[in-house]
């Protein structure tokens, strides 16, 4: 049994050198956040994912840790919208240099491409999406958080339409 | 863009964005403006209106046309795509930048949603007022206020209504628009008949949960006639429908009938954004209760009322 608890351990705290960590991300999550970043084989930095790991605050998580990148390579409130509540932690040289909590945001600009079908947005135009963020994104209702385009008033779900976002 | 509220008044896209007070305004010069239209007529003497039609739509375009006229202004634009430089390519950014140098206020129609919105970003720069005249199947502000504008001739309120509306609700751009406008002013009672297929929007569903508006789904005129204060009829277009033969049917059912009128209430006004088909017969034309040709009339003076309040 102790052997057991201490393989998990070992899986979820397994340090990296410089790069992000991404914990207490509630289950299923960490799958978001690689389709919404689009990593793949040929994603030229390392990954780890863990996924379903034993976890104090949550019963079970999701870890991300992505080595050679920074929070500036990053769109926090895109990962708002997708993983809110989970701790976003900074890794320089085996330490801790910024630790945040992600927060679902207001608004989302960009990144995101609209759904509507007749949308101005989708016209050659020189113009930024932009969407006001409804509904939840408590632990447990995230399926329910949706977007609604400023210009054409299209409401959508995000987790079902994670390939909008470019 | 900023919160939608800071464009209330130097922008015009949508009845939601309005405040209850900035409408009642409007309706006020309107009806000031008709009992005294020559003391306007040099109103916006020297100012240009840009009529920006991506769309044709000659009843909007003329209704704005006389109101610039008539309050002494001059207009310029074009009616539709062909011939233009937006035929050749041109984005709609760069043609409101270009309207926003050669004129005061710019009225745009366009088939898809958020074009207005997206002017009004551009022309915000030069400080050039933007009027939706609809944006695909969005708003179609004026309309709205010339439709309040006639109730509230006939009625003297706008609480306490019972009002019926017929016939597309999907892509009827003056039907949201109208439930907006009847949300800001207390409690209202809306009987909704429609095909199941041109039912209300979502979105407009979901954004009127947040108004007074009880809605009602009515399965035939027959039913609701006798209660109404307004009835508000839409035209069917024929090319919603996949079949011909279904749309044929549809008609009838949305129709209204002359023999409907024995149960309607004496001071029932019978609306209409025109150009109708066959939803409204010419019979119903001779009953006193017909008030759409006079509805369209209001247009121009809801209009001049707009375009004098925008335009500096
Ligand atoms: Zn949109």
């Amino acid at each position: 049994m102790a052997k057991t608890k201490s393989n998990d351990k070992q899986l979820s705290v397994k340090k990296i050198d410089n790069g992000i960590v991404i914990d207490h991300i509630v289950t299923g999550g960490a799958f978001y956040v690689l389709q919404a970043l689009n990593i793949d084989v040929h994603f030229p930095h390392s990954v780890f994912i863990a996924m379903n790991v034993p976890s104090k605050k949550l019963g079970r998580k999701d870890v991300l840790k992505i080595r050679n990148i920074g929070k500036e390579d990053l769109n926090l409130d895109l990962l708002g919208l997708l993983i809110s509540g989970s701790n976003f932690i900074c890794i320089e040289n085996y330490h801790i240099v910024h630790k945040e909590k992600i927060q679902t945001p207001e608004k989302a600009y960009g990144v995101i491409k609209c759904p509507g079908i007749s949308c101005i947005t989708n016209l050659r135009e020189d113009v930024e999406t932009e969407f006001t963020v409804i509904g939840s994104n408590e632990v447990g209702n995230r399926e329910n958080l949706s977007l609604r385009c400023v210009y054409c008033d299209k409401i959508f779900k995000i987790l079902e339409n994670i390939s909008l976002i470019q | 863009m900023n919160e939608d509220t800071e464009h209330q008044t130097s922008h015009i896209f949508g009845i939601r964005y309005m405040t209850e007070n900035f409408i009642q305004g409007i309706l006020d010069d309107a009806s000031e403006i008709k009992q005294n239209p020559s003391k306007y007529a040099e109103a916006l003497k020297g100012k240009i209106l840009s009529l920006a039609f991506w769309e044709a739509s000659t009843r909007t375009r003329l209704s704005f046309e006389s109101a610039m006229l008539r309050l002494g202004g001059k207009t310029l634009g074009f009616s539709s795509q062909a011939g233009t430089s937006i035929e050749k390519g041109e984005s709609l950014s760069d043609t409101i930048t270009m309207l926003a140098g050669y004129s005061d206020c710019i009225v745009l129609r366009h088939p898809l949603r958020g074009s207005c919105k997206l002017a009004a970003k551009i022309a915000d720069k030069y400080g050039v007022p933007v009027i939706s005249g609809g944006s695909g199947s969005q708003e179609h502000p004026t309309q709205a206020l010339l439709d309040i504008f006639t109730i509230q001739e006939y009625h003297h309120r706008l609480s306490g209504l019972n009002v019926g509306i017929v016939g597309d609700l999907r892509y009827s751009r003056t039907i949201s628009s109208l439930l907006f406008a009847l949300g800001k002013f207390g409690r209202n009672t809306i009987y909704y008949l429609s095909h199941p297929s041109l039912h209300l929007q979502d979105e407009l569903v979901y954004d009127l949960e947040s108004t007074d508006l009880e809605m009602h789904k009515a399965t035939n005129l027959a039913e609701i006639i006798s209660s109404l204060d307004v009835l508000y009829v839409t035209r069917l277009q024929k090319e919603r429908f996949p079949d011909p033969m279904l749309y044929n049917k549809v008609k009838e059912s949305y129709q209204l009938r002359p023999d409907l009128m024995k149960a309607a209430k004496e001071d029932l006004i019978i609306m209409h954004p025109l150009p109708r088909v066959d939803e409204i017969p010419y019979a119903i034309d001779r009953f006193p209760q017909a008030k759409y040709f006079e509805q369209a009339k209001n247009g121009v003076y809801t209009r001049m009322a707009v375009l004098n309040r925008l335009i500096h």
